[in-house]
């Protein structure tokens, strides 16, 4: 599974996984996996969970496409793996936000048509 | 809770041992782990406090299975990788001239110089496969452990050889001058694409070791 969502809505979810990471790192300069699944949590109050089977693939799938570089530092007693966005990142993260946008508006006018 | 020079190895050995084969795998698993434990609320000692976060990273199973997807993803990516590498060189002009223009001058050398083209293709075979067995060297000796990346960079290197070999080997005796030129084309397409990616697994890898 891709994202454990509280109510059984995971599903809605899921195609988003890749919009998600790209926003978060356009707040933050840099941010490892387990930060990013703390924020998200943090976030979205507990009931977005990104699974850690699922961050990983997508970060390392985004690295490949060019759009994070990695960074490496030693941290206490260990290696840490940062992400940051390249310049073809920061665009893209402007074209998965106005998608996002566009889909949110489409189903308001769908599903709520008085608030679209 | 801040874990120990110890503590690390021992997650490091316990997911080794569990059957995350792959250091660049464990590198981000160690750590996950590590900074789960030391937010740990409450009082706990180091084996409970790692028992749980491997229960909430979903490790506390069946680490193999984690080891299986995480090469399975990297497959993925690479296989992915190496086609775009493929459309990349066909898309650009100059290249595509240049393999155009590679299975003219084969073509030509199989019909004017027809006792010539097997050793010429034999060339062409071996060129490449003596910069794989170079680079392949050179990553033995910088020590870059078993890495998941590193395996794919190199598969994805020697993929023009297996996927034209069978080819090769069913090559029909008539039109060689047609059919042998194309497969040489093809696997020298292949191997370029390769190439670039085994040298995006290579440079990643010297990041991640801070070489």
């Amino acid at each position: 599974m891709y994202i454990c969502a509280t109510m059984s809505n995971s599903k809605l979810y899921k195609g988003s996984l890749n919009t998600i990471i790209l926003k978060l790192l356009n707040e933050n300069d840099k941010m490892y996996g387990y930060e990013i699944t703390q924020k998200v949590k943090e976030l979205t109050k507990g009931e977005l969970k990104i699974t850690e089977g699922a961050l990983y693939p997508a970060l390392h799938k985004l690295e490949a496409q060019g759009l994070l570089d990695v960074e490496v530092a030693k941290v206490d007693n260990r290696l840490r793996k940062y992400y940051k966005l390249t310049e073809n990142g920061t665009k893209e993260t402007v074209n998965k936000l106005e998608e996002l946008a566009e889909y949110i508006k489409t189903m308001q006018a769908l599903v709520n048509p008085k608030l679209a | 809770m801040k874990l120990t020079k110890e503590d690390v190895q021992f997650i490091d050995n316990y997911l080794k041992k569990g059957g995350i084969k792959y250091w660049d795998v464990r590198l981000e698993m160690v750590d996950h782990l590590v900074s789960d434990i030391e937010n740990y609320k409450g009082a706990a000692d180091f084996e409970t406090a790692f028992n749980h976060s491997l229960v909430n990273a979903g490790w506390d199973k069946n680490l193999e299975a984690v080891n299986t997807q995480s090469w399975k993803s990297t497959n993925k990516i690479y296989r992915k990788m190496h086609f775009d590498e493929i459309l990349k060189l066909l898309k650009n002009p100059s290249t595509l001239f240049g393999f155009i223009a590679f299975y003219l001058l084969l073509n030509r050398i199989a019909i004017v110089f027809s006792e010539y083209i097997k050793l010429v293709a034999f060339t062409v075979l071996l060129v490449p496969l003596l910069v794989l067995l170079y680079e392949s060297v050179k990553t033995w000796r910088k020590k870059l452990g078993k890495s998941v990346n590193m395996q794919y960079g190199l598969f994805y290197f020697s993929f023009g050889l297996i996927m034209t070999n069978l080819p090769l080997q069913l090559l029909p005796k008539s039109h060689l001058y047609v059919w042998l030129p194309l497969i040489m084309t093809v696997y020298l397409l292949m191997m370029v694409a390769g190439y670039k990616v085994y040298k995006y697994a290579y440079k990643k890898m010297l990041k991640l070791k801070c070489l």
